[in-house]
Order: C-alpha cells, then sequence, then structure tokens
C-alpha cells in the first residue's frame, strides 16, 4: 500500500465509514454500533502506526487535487502529522472501547457513535490538510460533532452549553477563516505550502489566534470548556485528550511552527496570552470544586503551557509542546475517564461530597493519581518531560521570566491536582456504598495510566519523532543561543 | 557479567521487586519483607562486586542530547557505601516493624523505589536524570508518607508539594545554566558573579537543592512527616537518604557547577544560620521525641550549608562527613525510638522517661548515636563540626562561626536533655526485644561512634573530589589551637545549659519549659507551634487567596460581562426592533416610501 | 433544444389547464399531474446545462425567449426547489382542500418564474412579474384563515406599490429610451458615456420597487406575515425562490447585464445588503414562531446576496449567485421542516415543542443540515458562497462589510442553534409522546433538499463551473 492510500484510508475509513453506523441504527441494530464505532476507529489507529516508519525517516509528501482555482484537497504527510494522527487515534480508540461500558442502551446510541466517529474522521482530515481552506473545513465539522456530544444528556442546561460550545468555537473560527482570507488576499493562495516562510500581517494574525484560542479554550475564551463538563465523560474525555482542544494546537503548530511568519514584535505578545490562560485557569481548577470543571480547567492550563512551547519559537520548545499534546492526552483522558467511573459509582460530581473512594476503587485511585501526576510534570510520568522541554525551550528563546512564571503555575498545578486526589480518594469515606467501575472501563483507564507511566520510560521514542517532525527549525535555530 | 549491568543493578532489581510486589503480594507483610531484604541484598552485593574493581563510566543512548550516563568513582562508591549500609538496616529493621505500619504493601514497595531513585541521583552523571531519579524518589516518598495510613494524607501532600516545587526551581535553574554555561557539564565552575542570569540560576539551584535536604523555608513538612511516619520509613528516607542526596547535590551545585562568589555566600550563610535557628530553638521545648529528632535533622543541614558556602576545603569536607554522620546517628536514633514508643505506647518525652532501662540495648544504641550528634570526639560529628569551623574561621567569617558555636551549645543542650529523659529513673526492668529491631540499632550506632575513624581512612576519597591543597588536612583539626577550645567549649557551655535549665524543672521532660513562657520567645514558639510560619501554610494560604481573587474577580467575570452584554443587548435590540413593526399598511408604506428616498439619495447625491 | 424554452412555459401551461379536469378523476391523479410536471420541468432545465452559458433565442410574435448563464441558474433553482414542493405537498396537503386548485397556482407561479426568467424585455418581465405576484396572493391565503388572508391582503397592497414603482420605472426607460428590450438598452446604455442619468433615475425606481419584492430592508414588511401564513410548500417557494427571481434576479439583469452599474448604484447594493443582514438577524433572533424566524432570516439572507452584488468583483459576484442557489435550497429545506412540524404538531410556536427529533428522526436531522447550512458551516453548501462573498469583501477593501458577514454568520448560527434548542435538541416534551414523523414524500422532499445541501457543498466545484461561473460571466461581461 503506498502512502497516499493508507494515508486516505485514515482519514476514510473514519469519516466516510461513520456514515455506516445511523445505517445500523436504522436497521434495528443499535447494539452493534459500538463494535463498529470501535473497529473503525481502531482501524484508523491501527493504520496510523504503518505511517510512524516513515515519518522516522524525515519522509515528507505532499498531494493535492485541484478543485477550483485557489481551491484544492491537498493532503500533507509528514512527522508532525504522523505524531499527532497516531497520537490522537490512539486515545480516541481507548476512549471509543471505554464507551462500550459507559454509554448505556437507548435510542440515541447509534447517534453516539456516528458523531464521536465523525469527529475523529474530522480529526484525521485536519491532520493531513495542508490547505487552509479544508483546515478550517475539518476544523468545523469537529466543532459540529462536539456540540451534538456535549448535548448528549439532553438536560435543557446541557443543550445551552452545547450551544455555547458549538458558537463560541464556531465564532472563533470564522473570524479564523477571515484571516485566512486576508492571507489569502494578499499572497493569492491557501497553500500552506507555498505560504511557507511567508510574514503575515498582524491583522490576520490576530484573527487566525481568535480561531486557535477559542478551539483550544485560551482565556477569555475558554468557558466553554468547563461548561462543556455536562457531557458524558467519554466525550469530555475525547474533547479534552484526544481530538478538540488539540486541534488548535496542531492548528497552531500546522501553520507557523514551520509555515507562516508571525511579525517578530507578537511572538512575545502570544507567550504572554498563552502564560495568563495558563496561570489564571490553574487559579480556577485550585477553587473548583466540580470535579470536571476543574479537570477541565486544568486542561485550559496545560493548553496554555503547550502554546508557551510553540510560541517560543525554538527546538525544545516545539518538541515540548508536541510531547505535551501526547502527554497530557493519555493523562486527562485518563482522568476524566476516571471522574467517569467516580461519577457512575458515586452519583455526583462535587468532590466535596466524595472521599475516602480509594477503598471501594482502589485502582480508579491509583490510576488517577498517576494521571495527575503527570499532569503536574512529576517523573517518571510522560508529563514531565514535556514541561522539561517547554521550559527548556522558552529559556532556550531567552524568555526567561516566562519561564519562571510558568514555574509559578506549574506549582499552583501540582497543589490542585494533589488537592483534588486527597478530597476525591482519602480521608473519610462519605455518602451511600460506592464501587468500582466496570471491567471493561477500569481496564481502559489503566491502560491510560501504564501508557502514561511508560511513554514516560520510552520517552526517546516519541521524542525522536517529536524532533524529527521539527524538521527544518532544526537546522535553523538548533543552538543554545543566549539572548 | 560485566560490570555496566551490575552497576544498574541497585536500580533494577528493586525497582523490579516493587514491581512484583504490588500485584502478586498480597497481605504477606513479612514475606515482602523478606523480598525487600533480599532486593537491597542483592544490589549491595552487585555493587560491592563494581566497587572493588576500576572506576566505571558508561552511557547509554537516550534523548539526543541527553545520554543516560553512569560512572562510578571512588567519591561514589564511598557514597553508595553508605546508602547501602542504610538500606540493609532498614530492611532487616522492616523484618520486625512492618507488622506495624498499616499499608505494609504500599510502604515496602515505595522504600523500594526509593532506594533505586536514590542509587539512580548518586550513579548518573546525568542532570536530567538526576532530577527525574530525584523526584521518583520524592513520589516513593509520597507513597510511603501514605502508607501510615489516616492522618497522614496531609503530610503526604506538603512533603510532595514542597518537593515538586523546590523541583521546577531546579529545572529552571537547570535551564538558565545550560544556556549560561553553553554546555550539559556538572562541572563547568561558573562564576555566580558573571551575570545576572548566573546568579539567578545558582540562586534557583541552591533553593531547589537545599529543599531536598530540608533547609529553611522547605523544612517544614519534615516534623510533620516524623510525628505521622513509620520509624523505619522516616529514618530510611527524610532522616537518611533525603539528606545524602540533598547535600550531595548541593556539594555539586556550590562547588562543581558554580564558583561562588561573596554575594553568593552571604545569602548561603543566612540561609543556613536561620536553618540551624529555626529548628534547634523549638527543639528545645518540644515535647515529642519525634520531633525533637526531626529538627534536630533540619538544624545540621544549616551547619552543612554553611560549611559549603565557605568554598574552603576544610567547610566542603566538614559538611560532607556531617552528613553521613548525620545521616549514621539519626536513622539510629529512629530505630531506636520506634521501639521505644512501642512500649511506651507514645513518642511523647513524658511518657518515654526512663525507657531506655527498659530496652538497654536500644538504649545503649541510641546513647553511641548521642556521642557523635553532639560532635564528641573522636566520632564523625566531632571532625565534621570542627572541619565546618575551620573553613569558616579560615574564611574569616568571625560572625558565622559565633553563630554556628552557639548552635552547637543549643543541640548540646538538646540531646543532653533527651539523655536525661530516656536514661532517667524509671522501671529497671529489661523487656525481650526482636533481634531484628535491635540489631540496626546497635549496628549503626556503633557505626555513629566509627566514623571519625573512617572518615579518617576515606581522606583519600575526599581528595578525588576535592582540591586537597595541604595534606594530613584531617588531621590538622587535631592540633590544639583557639579553635580547638572553642570546639570543645561547646559541650561545656551545652552541658552547663541544660543543668542550669534542668535544676528548674520537676521532671526531665519539662527542661526548657519554661522557656515558653518567656515574653518574646514563648510567644514566638507558640505561634510556631500553630503553624504560623510555616512557609508552606503561609504559601497555600497566599496561593489559594490568588486564585480565589483570579477565579471570582477575572475567571467568573469573562461569562458575567459577556451574559450582561448578551441581556441588555437582548433587551435593547428587541424593544428598538418592535416598535417600528406594528403591523399597520400606513407605517410599511411609509418605510417603503422612506427606503426610496434614501435610495435615491444614495444614488445622485 | 430551441423548443425546449418554449416547453419551459408550455408544460407548467398545460398543467393548469388539465388540472381541473384531471383532480376530479381520482383524489391522486392531480399529484400525479403536478408531479410529472414538476419533474418534466426538472429535466428540461437540467438538459440547458451542457451549453455551459451559451445563448439560446426563441422568438415568438415578437418576443423573445432565450437561455443564458444567468437565466439557466435561476431556472435550475426555481424547478428543482418548485419539484420538491410538489413532491412534499402530496401528503402535506391532506390537511387543505382543493389539492387541484392548489397545484394549479403552484404551477401558475412556476410558470410565471420560467417566464421572467426566459423574457429578453422589461415589460413582459414585468407583466410574468405579475403572473407571480397574482399566483402568490391566492397561495398565501389559500388556508382560508384569517391571518393568511390578513397577509396576503398585505402583501398585495404592497406589492402594489411594488409594481407602481416598476411601472413608473419603466415608464421614464420608454419615454427617453424609446425601447425595453434587453440588448437594445445594453447597445443605448453603453453609447451613452458616463453615468446615464435617465437610468439612474429609473434605478432608484427599481432597486425599491425590486427590493419590495426581493424584501430588502426596508422593504421587507410584507414578508414575515405572508411567508409564515402560506402552507408550507408555498412558504418554501416564496422564501426560496420567488423573492429572488422577482427581486434579485431582475436587479442583477438591470444592473450587471444591461447596464454595467457605476460604483454609487453599487454601494446602495451594499448598504441595503448590510441593513437587510444585520436587520433581518437581529428581528429574526426574537422570534417564537419558527416560520416567522425562518422568514426574517430570508431577510438576512437576501442581505448576504445583495452584499455580493454590490461589492461587484468577480468573487463577489460569484459567491451572490452561488448563495441564491444555495439559499433556495437550505431555505426551502427549512420551510418544509417547519412545515412538517406544523403538519403534526399544529402549532408555529417553538416553545410549546421541545425534543421532537426523538419523534421525528427525519424532519430533525433535515432540520440540522439547514441550520448548518445557512450559518454556513463547512461542508454544507453556505459556506462556499458566505466564502466567496467575504473573499470578495476583501479583494473590494471593504473590511468592515467583510466583519459583519463573519459576525452575523455566527448570529445566524446563535439563533437557528436557538431554534434547534426549542424544537429538536433536547428532552422531548411530554405533549408530543405519541408524535409520528411525517408522510413518506414529505420525508422524502426534506431528504433530498437536505441531501442536496450537502452535496452541493461537497462537490462545490462542479456547481461553480457549470451553473455559477457562466451565470457569473454574464454579469462581469466582458470584464
Amino acid at each position: 500500500m503506498d502512502m497516499q492510500t493508507t494515508v486516505l484510508l485514515v482519514i476514510g475509513v473514519p469519516l466516510l465509514g461513520s456514515l455506516l453506523i445511523p445505517l445500523l441504527g436504522w436497521f434495528k441494530l443499535p447494539k452493534v454500533t459500538g463494535y463498529v464505532c470501535v473497529a473503525l476507529i481502531g482501524a484508523a489507529h491501527v493504520l496510523s502506526w504503518t505511517l510512524l516508519g516513515p515519518a522516522l525517516g524525515g519522509i515528507t509528501t505532499h498531494w493535492s487535487k485541484p478543485l477550483y482555482e485557489w481551491a484544492s484537497f491537498s493532503l500533507t504527510f509528514d512527522a508532525l502529522a504522523a505524531f499527532m494522527a497516531f497520537t490522537a487515534s490512539l486515545i480516541a480508540t481507548l476512549i471509543a472501547i471505554y464507551s462500550l461500558g459507559y454509554i448505556e442502551h437507548g435510542e440515541d446510541e447509534p447517534e453516539y457513535y456516528f458523531v464521536v466517529t465523525l469527529f475523529l474522521g474530522a480529526m484525521m482530515g485536519l491532520v493531513f490538510s495542508s490547505n487552509l481552506l479544508f483546515l478550517y473545513l475539518f476544523w468545523e465539522i469537529s466543532a459540529l460533532a462536539c456540540w451534538r456530544l456535549i448535548g448528549y444528556f439532553r438536560e435543557p442546561d446541557y443543550i445551552w452549553k452545547a450551544d455555547k460550545a458549538f458558537l463560541v468555537t464556531f465564532g472563533g473560527a470564522v473570524f479564523m477563516l477571515l484571516g485566512f482570507a486576508l492571507v489569502f488576499a494578499q499572497y493569492g493562495t491557501f497553500e500552506l505550502a507555498e505560504l511557507r516562510g511567508q510574514e503575515i500581517g498582524p491583522v490576520a494574525l490576530l484573527l487566525i489566534l481568535l480561531g486557535v484560542f477559542s478551539k483550544s479554550a485560551t482565556v477569555p475564551l475558554h468557558t466553554w470548556l468547563p461548561d462543556a463538563g455536562v457531557a458524558p465523560s467519554t466525550i469530555t474525555s475525547l474533547l479534552h485528550a484526544a481530538i478538540l482542544v488539540k486541534i488548535g494546537l496542531y492548528g497552531f503548530a500546522r501553520m507557523f511552527a514551520n509555515g507562516m511568519v508571525i511579525p517578530p514584535a507578537w511572538e512575545t505578545g502570544i507567550l504572554i496570552a498563552a502564560l495568563v490562560s495558563a496561570f489564571v485557569s490553574a487559579c480556577a481548577a485550585l477553587r473548583e470544586t466540580n470535579i470536571k470543571r476543574m479537570l477541565a480547567y486544568s486542561t485550559v492550563s496545560q493548553i496554555g503551557y503547550t502554546f508557551l512551547g510553540l510560541a517560543a519559537f525554538t527546538h525544545f520548545g516545539y518538541i515540548g509542546a508536541l510531547l505535551y499534546i501526547m502527554a497530557h492526552g493519555l493523562a486527562k483522558g485518563g482522568l476524566f475517564l476516571c471522574a467517569g467511573i467516580i461519577e457512575h459509582g458515586t452519583h455526583t460530581k462535587d468532590m466535596t461530597k466524595m472521599g475516602g473512594l480509594i477503598q471501594k476503587m482502589p485502582i480508579t485511585a491509583f490510576c488517577y493519581i498517576v494521571c495527575a501526576l503527570s499532569i503536574a510534570g512529576i517523573p517518571p510520568m510522560a508529563g514531565f518531560f514535556s514541561k522539561y522541554f517547554v521550559i527548556s525551550g522558552l529559556v532556550e528563546g531567552g524568555h526567561t521570566y516566562i519561564a519562571g512564571l510558568a514555574i509559578l503555575t506549574a506549582v499552583v498545578t501540582l497543589l490542585y491536582m494533589l488537592k483534588s486526589f486527597h478530597v476525591i480518594f482519602m480521608g473519610a469515606p462519605r455518602g451511600e456504598s460506592h464501587h468500582e467501575g466496570s471491567p471493561v472501563m477500569v481496564g481502559v483507564v489503566a491502560v491510560l495510566a501504564v501508557l502514561t507511566v511508560i511513554v514516560g520510560a520510552l520517552m526517546h521514542l516519541p521524542f525522536e519523532l517529536a524532533r524529527v517532525a521539527d524538521g527544518e527549525r532544526l537546522v535553523q535555530v538548533f543552538t543554545f543561543l543566549w539572548r | 557479567m560485566n560490570a555496566d549491568v551490575l552497576l544498574l543493578l541497585p536500580i533494577i532489581v528493586p525497582l523490579v521487586c516493587a514491581g512484583l510486589i504490588l500485584p502478586i503480594f498480597r497481605k504477606r507483610s513479612v514475606a515482602i519483607a523478606w523480598l525487600a531484604l533480599l532486593a537491597v541484598v542483592v544490589s549491595a552485593a552487585a555493587f560491592l562486586l563494581v566497587a572493588g574493581g576500576p572506576a566505571v563510566q558508561f552511557a547509554i543512548p537516550w534523548m539526543e542530547l541527553f545520554r543516560l550516563e553512569f560512572s562510578l568513582t571512588g567519591w561514589k562508591a564511598f557514597l553508595l557505601f553508605f546508602v547501602f549500609a542504610f538500606q540493609l538496616m532498614t530492611a532487616v529493621y522492616c523484618l520486625g516493624a512492618i507488622r506495624r505500619v498499616a499499608k505494609p504493601l504500599l510502604f515496602l514497595a515505595f522504600v523500594l523505589v526509593a532506594f533505586a531513585a536514590a542509587c539512580g541521583v548518586i550513579l548518573t552523571d546525568n542532570l536530567l536524570f538526576l532530577l527525574i531519579a530525584w523526584e521518583v524518589f520524592l513520589v516513593a516518598l509520597y507513597a510511603v508518607i501514605h502508607s501510615s495510613g489516616d492522618g497522614a494524607e496531609g503530610v503526604a501532600m506538603k512533603a510532595l508539594v514542597i518537593g515538586g516545587s523546590s523541583d521546577f526551581l531546579m529545572i529552571l535553574g537547570l535551564m538558565l545554566y545550560f544556556a549560561v554555561s553553553g554546555g550539559m557539564a556538572m562541572d563547568a565552575h561558573l562564576p555566580v558573579a558573571q551575570s545576572t542570569a548566573s546568579f539567578l540560576s545558582f540562586l534557583l539551584l541552591f533553593l531547589g537543592a537545599g529543599a531536598k535536604a530540608g533547609m529553611f523555608p522547605f523544612h517544614t513538612w519534615i516534623p510533620d512527616a516524623a510525628e505521622v511516619m513509620p520509624a523505619a520509613g522516616f529514618a530510611a528516607l527524610p532522616a537518611s537518604l533525603e539528606k545524602v542526596l540533598g547535600i550531595y547535590f548541593l556539594f555539586i551545585v556550590s562547588y562543581q557547577m558554580f564558583a561562588l562568589n561573596e554575594a553568593a555566600r552571604i545569602v548561603m550563610y543566612a540561609f543556613g544560620l536561620i536553618t540551624v535557628f529555626v529548628s534547634i530553638v523549638p527543639a528545645l521545648v518540644e515535647e515529642n521525641l519525634r520531633k525533637v529528632l526531626a529538627l534536630t535533622a533540619i538544624s545540621p543541614v544549616g551547619f552543612m550549608v554553611a560549611g559549603l558556602a565557605t568554598s574552603e576545603v576544610a567547610g566542603m569536607a566538614g559538611a560532607l562527613l556531617y552528613m553521613l554522620t548525620h545521616a549514621t546517628y539519626k536513622s539510629c536514633m529512629f530505630f531506636a525510638v520506634g521501639q521505644f514508643e512501642e512500649h511506651a505506647g507514645g513518642a511523647r518525652l513524658s511518657s518515654l522517661q526512663g525507657i531506655a532501662r527498659l530496652l538497654p540495648l536500644s538504649g545503649l544504641g541510641f546513647l553511641l548515636a548521642f556521642t557523635a550528634a553532639v560532635s564528641l570526639p573522636p566520632t564523625g560529628g566531632f571532625i565534621a563540626k570542627d572541619l565546618i569551623f575551620e573553613g569558616v574561621v579560615e574564611r574569616g567569617h568571625y560572625l558565622v562561626f559565633l553563630a554556628l558555636w552557639i548552635g552547637a551549645i543549643l543541640n548540646m543542650a538538646v540531646f543532653c536533655k533527651v539523655i536525661a529523659v530516656l536514661w532517667g529513673r524509671g522501671e529497671d526492668r529489661p523487656v525481650p526485644a526482636a533481634a531484628t529491631l535491635t540489631a540496626p540499632v546497635l549496628v549503626l550506632g556503633i557505626g555513629a561512634v566509627l566514623t571519625g575513624w573512617i572518615f579518617t581512612l576515606a581522606a583519600p576519597v575526599f581528595g578525588a573530589v576535592l582540591p586537597v591543597e595541604h595534606a594530613g588536612w584531617i588531621a590538622a583539626v587535631w592540633h590544639l589551637s583557639p579553635l580547638t577550645v572553642a570546639s570543645y567549649s561547646i559541650y561545656l557551655f551545652g552541658a552547663l545549659l541544660f543543668f542550669a535549665a534542668r535544676a528548674r524543672a520537676a521532671e526531665p521532660a519539662a527542661t526548657f519549659a519554661s522557656l515558653r513562657q518567656s515574653p518574646v520567645l514563648g510567644r514566638t514558639l507558640e505561634l510556631a507551634r500553630q503553624k504560623k510560619f510555616d512557609g508552606y501554610e503561609i504559601g497555600v494560604k497566599v496561593v489559594n487567596w490568588i486564585a480565589e481573587l483570579v477565579f471570582r474577580r477575572f475567571e467568573r467575570l469573562i461569562d458575567e460581562v459577556a451574559d450582561w452584554i448578551i441581556r441588555t443587548g437582548r433587551a435593547f435590540s428587541g424593544a428598538l426592533l418592535s416598535a417600528p413593526h406594528d403591523g399597520t399598511y400606513s407605517t410599511y408604506l411609509g418605510w417603503v416610501i422612506v427606503g426610496l428616498a434614501i435610495v435615491a439619495a444614495l444614488i445622485f447625491v | 433544444m430551441i423548443t425546449n424554452i418554449g416547453l419551459m412555459l408550455l408544460l407548467p401551461l398545460a398543467a393548469v389547464i388539465l388540472m381541473p379536469w384531471v383532480s376530479r378523476l381520482h383524489r391522486r391523479a392531480a399529484d400525479v399531474l403536478a408531479a410529472l410536471a414538476g419533474l418534466g420541468l426538472v429535466g428540461l432545465c437540467l438538459r440547458f446545462i451542457p451549453l455551459r452559458g451559451e445563448t439560446l433565442t426563441l422568438r415568438v410574435l415578437n418576443t423573445q425567449f432565450s437561455v443564458d448563464g444567468l437565466s439557466l441558474l435561476f431556472l435550475v433553482v426555481v424547478n428543482v426547489v418548485a419539484f420538491f414542493c410538489i413532491l412534499y405537498s402530496i401528503d402535506y396537503m391532506n390537511h387543505y382542500d382543493g389539492r387541484g386548485k392548489f397545484y394549479a397556482l403552484l404551477l401558475l407561479m412556476v410558470l410565471g418564474l420560467n417566464g421572467v426568467l426566459l423574457v429578453r424585455d422589461l415589460f413582459s418581465l414585468y407583466v410574468y412579474l405579475e403572473i407571480v405576484s397574482i399566483a402568490s396572493y391566492v397561495l398565501v391565503a389559500f388556508g382560508l384563515k384569517w391571518d393568511g388572508i390578513e397577509s396576503a391582503l398585505k402583501y398585495l397592497l404592497l406589492s402594489v406599490v411594488a409594481t407602481g414603482l416598476i411601472l413608473v420605472g419603466l415608464g421614464i426607460m420608454y419615454l427617453n429610451l424609446g425601447t425595453l428590450e434587453f440588448a437594445e438598452l445594453k447597445l443605448l446604455l453603453a453609447a451613452g458615456s458616463g453615468p446615464n442619468t435617465v437610468f439612474l433615475l429609473a434605478a432608484a425606481l427599481f432597486i425599491a420597487g425590486f427590493g419590495l419584492k426581493a424584501a430588502i430592508m426596508p422593504f421587507h414588511a410584507w414578508l414575515p406575515d405572508a411567508h409564515p401564513s402560506a402552507p408550507a410548500p408555498i412558504s418554501a417557494m416564496l422564501s426560496g425562490v420567488v423573492i429572488k427571481v422577482a427581486g434579485v434576479y431582475a436587479l442583477t439583469r438591470l444592473f450587471f447585464d444591461i447596464y454595467p452599474s457605476p460604483a454609487r448604484v453599487l454601494n446602495v447594493f451594499l448598504i441595503l445588503g448590510v441593513a437587510s443582514m444585520i436587520g433581518g438577524a437581529l428581528i429574526a433572533y426574537f422570534q417564537s414562531d419558527i416560520k416567522r424566524m425562518f422568514a426574517y432570516s430570508s431577510i438576512s439572507q437576501i442581505g448576504y446576496i445583495l452584499i455580493g452584488l454590490g461589492l461587484g468583483n468577480p468573487l463577489g459576484l460569484i459567491g451572490a449567485l452561488f448563495h441564491v442557489l444555495n439559499h433556495a435550497l437550505f431555505k426551502s429545506l427549512l420551510f418544509l421542516n417547519s412545515g412538517a412540524l406544523q403538519y403534526r404538531t399544529h402549532t408555529r410556536d417553538m416553545n410549546e415543542m421541545g425534543g421532537l427529533e426523538h419523534r421525528m428522526r427525519v424532519t430533525g436531522i433535515t432540520s440540522i443540515f439547514g441550520t448548518l447550512s445557512i450559518a454556513g458551516v463547512p461542508p454544507f453548501n453556505g459556506f462556499w458562497s458566505k466564502l466567496f462573498i467575504i473573499l470578495g469583501a476583501l479583494a473590494a477593501k471593504q473590511y468592515v462589510v467583510a466583519v459583519l458577514a463573519i459576525f452575523l454568520s455566527v448570529f445566524t448560527l446563535g439563533y437557528f442553534l436557538l431554534m434547534q434548542r426549542r424544537v429538536f435538541f433536547g428532552k422531548l416534551n411530554l405533549k408530543w409522546q405519541d408524535l409520528k414523523e411525517v408522510p413518506l414524500t414529505m420525508s422524502l422532499a426534506m431528504i433530498f433538499l437536505a441531501a442536496q445541501c450537502l452535496l452541493v457543498g461537497i462537490f462545490f466545484n462542479e456547481v461553480l463551473r457549470y451553473l455559477v461561473e457562466p451565470a457569473a460571466a454574464i454579469l462581469l461581461g466582458g470584464k
């Protein structure tokens, strides 16, 4: 199988395969839909394995199918895309498996699995797209998928929150589209390959950032993300860990890391925005008592960190950001799935009403603390390395003070992560009888926790991939300059 | 097996055993204690095999710039020798003591992890890996504190937050260090005075490493941990291994990585001296023996920091000696306390009156450790303290010397009180004690006395890392000099202080209690007891306050403002738009006419 | 091929004439006849597509009928939407009496629309426009409910004003230029250099007149009453097609093909377009009557089309024309959705609905397609046309317009999500526990239209190549 076919299959299997699921629902086979969903997403993941080899070999390929004068469907395969496709599909597969135990059989079941599969398909499409228009297109498909998923439980308040998420991300994205249009007005193309090395204007940059920040939930466009905590835990997990908020990050990396050039004066501005976002949301996470909202704020904070890495525009910053995407995905996915088990077991999301759960759900507790420590940046968990390289990248780029403040944020992160663990699992048990989740759910969570540790221990493998993804930057910036 | 593999065994074997303990063994605490002992013995054997041969150095390829470099030199072997001694003693002690631990599986598994991490810290030559091993140690410590059951969670969190935060400081310091020195080498001797960045880097690394060792203001979790942790756990981790590692890294920072200047020295002295006094003064009045020992585990850190700050061979050698001696006697004391309190039903000094007479062997071990603790010759404590004094005086820092001297006197007074309580009048009927519990106490007690002799032998080892300028430097402290007189006067003044206070107290345990009533100091001590000066408590409060502020006044505000805009905008536009839509034909016709006029105007004007 | 042009008019005419007899034969015979006529018309106009913008002319009795790119685009829109409306009506009209009359009027309306698009002189255009209007008046009042009759009356009265304005315009043109034939007008106007005052004088009247037909703000007042009161398929026709043919087509033909407008006229388009876009959306947001909401959103979308025209550059024009097609598809779909809701729940008040997607799957899902299309969410069709308009705005350096257009598309999504939330998405209102999905042909019509929304979005390049670009080529003339 040649590369192009593989890439098309990685995109097509979930994207087009998802259409199969409503058909099954139509033919009164709703119970099969979950397995079909797992199979489709799993197939995409398995296919993405075959991409890792060429990616590590530094192979970059580009295909383009002209559709209209300036709109062509172009795909790019490189290490960055392979890295992201692999990570996202891995986590999504695990979450899909978990869903089998989590989602109750009902009339909305086929819709759930359909949209989940579509969601991943859109992500895969986005990952390989190298035309701004198609980047935007897949970007929005993911937004509409998340709209349906956040409102899955159909409570009136939940629907409003789903709408809010859709509106904010859509709004940000259309303004980003305006930014793309400005770029187009300037350079006459939407092809990223042709835009490489071109400096874009500040207005276009701001507009694009609006889209990126709204999708990746950066302060002050972030409030939809904690609100989206009303979704099923699998979905919040998917939003936070595998797909949605990573889209903004990936988009930023795809567009700017080795592509369009940001006006130099604005680089520090992005760093400061990211830092403020990281700090504010870390503070919010410390004060929040709803477990899912707390985790969501933590995501916002970690996203800020990832932006710090990306916007440092240094070798290690970039690597750190990519590793962050992976490490945070694994750990946050695990945490949300833990939250799902806890919610199933205790029927509450209020952490202050929990306590002592470690006695009834020891495995969940163990997985929770492993993932929490990873988020907090404690080795040997994977999260440490990403945080380390991000800070390294900041110092490398001469942003010492920003690095210092980032450290402060990391301390707050450690504090709220441990606090949540203690409030939920330690102390005297409260409330009625609790129970551990079903085997498939606990199993998936355990796999994520173990992966978090394994990825930490085998950090050199993703590191290598991220390093290759750095591509030309490596040559350009790879020095320890003290500016 | 070649040396490379053997060298990795001390890291791998405990980790593998720890991995086995968690899933396989369930509620067979004695069996796993034996497994743990086996793991330590195998590691120690592997180490001894390598240590006998020539120096080993090898690297495993890892991430791009970072290679997993390991080495074993004479000096490292010397350190590791002590580490393994503590490990062996702990493992033996655990055979008897494990039944008293609330969660034995967790305890043993993570004690092993901590051992592996400690070996990793010493064996590696790579700063990143060192940092990782160190934090693994921290995580293990966190779990070990948890293993003591209910009531320990808060302390566990405190320990991990303090440790983790200091690690973050260290990471930033390291980055700056790499950036300034332009390489990854640990021995660049970067001048602190070179630039702001290098000073900042030094400060961050110093604070980070100091935090590991338990330096002010990062020390406050140690007395808390001492109160709740199993005695074996505290003896093994915070009292010995962590101090060893912390001072080891502090030594690397202050000597190998940086070339200190006067400003850096003043910073180090300041932190060191504050550390001495914030711990030794409360120790005078403390009523819980565990806390007394924990507090007296903090004040030596101040001495060591001061010694390292001198950049004099004598001072640094003194600090390193002190670190090893202290670890030896302090773990001995904790092992003993673990036995005492079981018979006395608690660690309060008042209930421990005369306990040493019931457990004479352990009492003896404690007494031997005492000699090292108050630096009686010929213990390592004596040599170490004198070397530190010599270093400080050589530098001409007489005020620092004076402060340290006073600190040492207070230290003497505290230990006098402890001994007076333990060996004081009480029941004189020995009770049987398990050999696995008593043996480590005795061995370490004897070891504490012998450290002076061992160090004299080990002079070449220190010579390998320190630029020994004049031969016979260890013997130098034996010369009769004003310094020696000052050194000996410590015992006199300390004892006098104790007896003066003892005379006014009814019970030995109540000695110095009157300090509580003294005007300023008493109030300060009371506030300290309420954790009013606890950096962690204050820090958490401040962070919570800031977080609350940011959360309510900024984060939530975003939504509120957005809601307000939507609400008012809606009301406003609703009113504005519904008014003209009154459904009458004439209005609509009017619009058409107005519209036509506007269009015409736009076209023609 | 040329005879096909005649058939475009004769086929509906024949069906209209036959309808009274046929409808007496059997209850379903009228359905079959109307559907066949509709299908025939679709087939006929699709056969013009391979021409790719070539002009075909048929002369009958000194009247010229011809098909060019611009007409073709609108023809396809009209007939495709009409066919689906007829299909939908087959079951929908069960609620009403006189299905034969209904079809006859509907086909008469189609006849008029086709006529407007085919004729080559302004007077005939005016005549066919009146045919459309008359059919519309009656159809709006077809339910014989009081609100329908009232709004039909309002529609009639305001249309009279429009007609009057157009007539005066025509008069001025004819008096000064002596002809109303497109081709001759074109030559005459091109001969006079600079802004032709005569034409400009008429232009104001035309803009107001056709603007009234197109329901551009501030000439929109009749629409929010007329569209909701009509039976759903008629609402779909009115909002989806009639306002565009009667308003937008006429304006484009006049101001781009016949007389390449000067900047100040284009500015009028822009200003009116922005006003409609904003005003329509703002008012739509406050509606609780689902059809009124759709009606106001039509005004807003017409604003987009007008903006595209007003930009005057190729991107803007292509966007505007593409949006005509797209809006026809998704707005008629949405009106059919609202009809389906009304068919089952007998109400148009969104507050009384809730969670209906659990009972009306097809309506629910297709309405999502409509919602996403109208908001310009890719990969649905509305995205591409809005993209063209925005690119056009940037190319014309109309940055404020671009930002407004972007902002309004978010706003549009906002109020359509509000609709979704009140009607479909959410917990089922227990009142509708026993609701069923609408009958087959209604579902089919909605499904087909929804599929088209998606397919046009996915194969946008083909649609552009075969339909929109030939039309735009006419508007751009030599440019």
